[in-house]
């Protein structure tokens, strides 16, 4: 059978599964299966691709990454560091207008260098930013897509699971996936920043109320703004020791898990309880991220077993469309998957059939994959299925001044993110030296 | 339903502990790597063999927590069409997964064992210099959680056909995210 | 998976997936592609009634490093090129030239011994058939394992106190030197050097100057470590059933010559390694016979584990390994020192 036909095969299989709620890791696999075994017609080879993937492809060194920087993320939150940085970046903007949201953006930039996933940010700062942005006056749907936004910075700020995804499935460095964000993220968080400054100037009736400080916070004021040092030592040594060499990003996990362990001890003294549910949800989470990627792994071996791939690129590059245009064509058809599947789904989908093509055109793959992850967040707030919207609304519970909200008023809020965040991936696409600069000079 | 139900949370709990293992044992991997990246930072002394015995661990956490996962529905889906049905069509749709989930981790067990067998057979190991750390555990782990899956997606299925054929929650509720 | 379909001229298709965890960019795949992959290609078509349709899985697509055996063994590859230096535990015999260091560190001679070993002692080649389902077709050799310093490096004594990175086996080369093994995949060697995480580093010379290692550790030093059989080729054994014979003979014959190509290529690859060396700026300096004969000595007698590991493992340990000394003694090459190759100490 000729590889267009199983090709064809292969995806509505695929699709058909996903679709109709099948989990993703079994879609895949019993898509492999299936593939496999129609291409071959030997029913040992279909099932070898999954025991091989089971065994082979997470049982590395690099993949000690996940657990530790989803822990790292999740003892630095138990440590209060997330409402920490969020009162001192509130205190220092509070004469500004928009202040409140400005402030929202910057300590999840911050709290971005800590955590590898983004749905927690989200979680936390509807409980922490809301309240104030409500007491405040904020426009509500404004406020919302602040929230919903923002959290997005979580997985464009290294250290980032979609990174270590994007790193393993197209063999690039992940140390220079960090290193290569980092400026990307600094332009995103400012672009979001310019996103409040310009809503308080366009629309002055969405942000009303400015304050002055409080007595208490004057005689404060130090001791709250340097509250957060703890954790931005903590974010120098781990990034800084990737960046500057002196350790792996792998050995930068274990050593920020560690670092944020002593913090919350430091903190808020060793409460086993907390720490216990801390490090069992952290195991879940790692346990879904790696056999997603073992489940990915038999899928783009499968494609290549079967000559799928060399056929898509064949058909794409004799299309005679500029190598930008191609570009283009995946941005867009990522953030299209965006509106319906979740972000590590579509890197997983994604990366096998499209890597090879733009590797093939000359691109620089750590370019190529921060602006796909950037693409593929854009799905976090977008209609009908957006994670970051799914969690700001499910966090709304005992906000007062929130009771009637949806999530179409969310999806609304985050709108004006959303243009920022298409924005700078353009950007980022047209200026791909802000991307390649700092990995290529490591 | 009575002893079903009994033997369904035993199983539950079981998963659980799975859950705590693999959870303590990122911690020791946490620890181990501090004390490596320490020792070489420090005494110019690395551990040998950390990586072997880090990436033996990994593939244990997975095959370890995945049944747990899946026990707190937290595997990735869509649910895109599974919210757009009716109370009948989710157990429809869940039944239909936990069977294709069945078909998966039993291929992967049947395709896993002969593996398994040789490891022991030979005394397979990673090896790094005269270090060796054996592969039998890591190879036992994706046997073990594969047959977990299975006996959680059976666990699953009576839930949903009791919920479908009485039309009363047997006490799951849908499936989330 | 030798499915066959009829294509044009009247002549039948046979697919064949041929895959390796490595890509071309390494010697011994770009010989597989030039010599074998191309010899199989036109003898099938010219000599049969036969077309071979290749599908081409390198650099780890469908079978990663360390995980090729048994990918062919399980048919994800019909022929595999297994990179030897992961499957020192299953394939102990195969792999027995990474316990010998300081053998030898000529391609030719070293292939040369190979061929008649290979001849001598068939378990060599049929345990791939009894354990791995799997059907041997032909061996290659690494290029000299190239040892790169940020300092340099003359004696045993220079290298004490330096951390110095190699993958698995290679370790034991330098257990007892003084010097502290860090585990590091060949990716990672750059970085690591140019960091300080260490300050040497022993892998097969040719990969590392691919990725320019000598402008950050420029002190190539030829310490004769070895070169060893580094790459096995095989095809899955239902493929083979399923192939007809006169492209089985044609497999096996092409197959046979693989390593005598292959060692060739490297050797030239080599001597232009040498003089990129200097290019980049590095420095060659050859590790004296005396010096050589000191850091023998300081190991532990890791010939002697190996042959107790492979007679344990049922295998002619200790007359295969001492044959391998004798063979390279009978064109020239003197053992390094009084390994113990009987089992007992
Ligand atoms: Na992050
Ligand atoms: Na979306």
């Amino acid at each position: 059978m000729s590889p267009i036909v199983i090709a064809v095969f292969s995806l509505a299989l695929l699709l058909i599964l996903i679709f109709s709620g099948v989990h993703l890791n079994i879609s895949l696999m019993i898509t492999s299966f299936a593939t496999v075994l129609l291409f071959t017609g030997r029913i040992n080879v279909a099932m070898n691709v999954l025991s091989q993937s089971a065994w082979g492809s997470v049982r590395q060194y690099m993949f000690g990454v996940i657990p530790l920087f989803v822990l790292m993320g999740m003892l630095a939150n138990l440590s209060g560091a997330s409402s920490d940085l969020y009162d001192a970046a509130a205190l220092m903007l509070k004469k500004v207008r928009g202040g409140v949201g400005i402030a929202t953006v910057i300590a999840n930039a911050i709290f971005a260098a800590i955590t590898g996933v983004t749905v927690a940010s989200a979680a936390i700062f509807t409980k922490i930013a809301l309240p104030q942005m409500n007491r405040l006056k904020y426009e509500k749907k404004f406020s919302l897509g602040t929230i919903a936004g923002s959290a997005i910075l979580g997985m464009l700020i290294p250290p980032s699971l979609l990174m270590i995804v994007y790193g393993s499935q197209a063999d690039v460095s992940i140390g220079k996936l960090f290193v290569a964000a980092i400026v990307p993220g600094l332009i995103m968080t400012f672009a979001f920043i310019l996103v409040i400054a310009v809503v308080g100037k366009v629309k002055p009736e969405y942000i009303p109320v400015v304050e002055e400080l409080s007595e208490f916070e004057k005689e404060n004021y130090w001791k709250i703004v340097l509250k957060p040092w703890p954790i931005i030592m903590l974010i120098l040594v781990t990034l800084g020791g990737i960046w500057g060499g002196f350790f792996t990003p792998t050995e930068a996990g274990g050593i920020g898990a560690f670092g944020a362990f002593v913090l919350v001890l430091f903190k808020k003294g060793f409460n086993r309880e907390e720490i216990w549910e801390t490090l069992l949800s952290a195991g879940a989470t790692s346990g879904s991220v790696l056999i997603l990627l073992i489940s990915a792994s038999t899928y783009s071996k499968t494609l290549s077993m079967c000559g799928i791939i060399n056929s898509i690129s064949f058909f794409v590059e004799g299309l005679t469309i500029p190598p930008l245009g191609i570009i283009l064509i995946f941005m867009f058809i990522l953030m299209v998957l965006g509106c319906i599947l979740d972000s590590t789904s579509i890197l997983l989908l994604t990366t096998p059939l499209m890597c090879p093509i733009v590797q093939d055109l000359g691109y620089d793959m750590v370019w190529f994959g921060i602006i796909m992850i950037i693409a593929i967040e854009t799905g976090m707030v977008t209609p009908p299925f957006g994670m970051n919207v799914f969690t700001v609304k499910s966090s709304l519970q005992g906000i007062e001044g929130y009771e009637g909200t949806t999530v179409n008023d969310i999806f609304k809020g985050s709108t004006w993110y959303l243009i920022a965040i298409i924005a700078v991936d353009l950007l980022l696409v047209l200026v791909p030296v802000l991307v390649t600069y700092l990995p290529n000079n490591m | 339903m009575d002893v079903i139900r009994k033997i369904s949370k035993g199983f539950e709990k079981f998963l659980s502990w799975m859950d705590g293992i693999a959870s303590i044992s990122i911690a020791v991997i946490m620890v181990l790597i501090t004390a490596d990246v320490l020792s070489r930072l420090l005494f110019n002394k690395p551990f040998v063999g950390t990586a072997e015995i880090v990436s033996s661990i990994i593939i244990i956490v997975c095959f370890l927590e995945i049944p747990y996962v899946s026990m707190r529905k937290g595997h990735v889906r869509t649910t895109v069409l599974y919210d757009m049905v009716g109370r009948k069509g989710k157990d429809i749709i869940d039944i239909v997964a936990c069977l294709l989930g069945i078909v998966a981790y039993g291929l992967i067990i049947k395709a896993s064992f002969p593996g398994f067998l040789n490891a022991i057979d030979i005394n397979e190991a990673e090896i790094a210099g005269s270090f060796r750390i054996t592969t039998v555990p890591g190879r036992f782990a994706i046997i073990f959680g594969s047959v977990l899956m299975i006996l959680e997606f059976l666990n699953q299925i009576i839930k949903y056909s009791y919920d479908l054929v009485t039309g009363k929650s047997s006490e799951g509720e849908g499936g989330s995210k | 998976n030798g499915s066959s379909e009829t294509g044009g001229e009247g002549k039948k298709k046979i697919t064949l997936r041929i895959g390796s965890g490595h890509s071309t960019s390494n010697p011994w795949i770009t010989a597989l592609e030039d010599y074998f992959v191309k010899n199989v290609s036109e003898r099938v078509k010219n000599e049969t009634n036969y077309e071979i349709n290749w599908v081409k899985n390198y650099g780890g697509s469908v079978i990663t490093l360390g995980n090729e055996l048994q990918g062919v063994q399980d048919g994800l590859v019909d022929i595999g090129c297994t990179i030897l230096v992961f499957e020192a535990s299953r394939l102990p015999l195969v792999d027995m030239v990474y316990s010998m260091p300081f053998s030898c560190s000529d391609p030719l001679i070293v292939a040369d011994v190979v061929k008649a070993m290979y001849k001598e002692y068939p378990e060599f080649t049929t345990v791939y058939e009894e354990k791995f389902n799997q059907h041997y077709l032909g061996i290659g050799v690494s290029d000299p394992y190239g040892f790169f310093s940020t300092k340099e490096v003359k004696s045993l004594d220079d290298v004490a106190g330096m951390k110095i990175g190699a993958a698995g086996i290679n370790l034991a080369w330098i257990e007892g030197s003084g010097a502290a093994g860090v585990q590091t995949s060949l990716n990672d060697t750059y970085q690591n050097l140019q960091t300080n995480v260490c300050q040497a580093t022993i892998q097969p010379t040719h990969s590392c100057i691919n990725l320019k290692v000598p402008e950050v550790a420029p002190y190539y030093l030829d310490a004769n470590f070895n070169v060893v059989p580094f790459n096995s080729v095989t095809v899955n054994k239902q493929t083979w059933d399923s192939l007809p014979k006169e492209v089985q003979t044609i497999l096996t014959e092409v197959g046979d010559g693989y390593l005598d190509y292959e060692a060739k290529y490297i050797n030239s690859v080599h001597e232009k390694d040498l003089s990129d060396v200097v290019k980049m700026g590095g420095k060659v300096i050859t590790l004296s016979r005396a010096e050589q004969v000191r850091w023998a000595a300081s190991l532990p007698d890791i010939v002697n584990d190996l042959v107790k590991r492979l007679n344990n493992a049922g295998f002619r340990g200790s007359e295969i390994v001492e044959r391998y000394y004798q063979l390279l003694e009978e064109r020239g090459v003197e053992r390094i020192r009084n390994w113990n190759t009987a089992n007992t100490k």
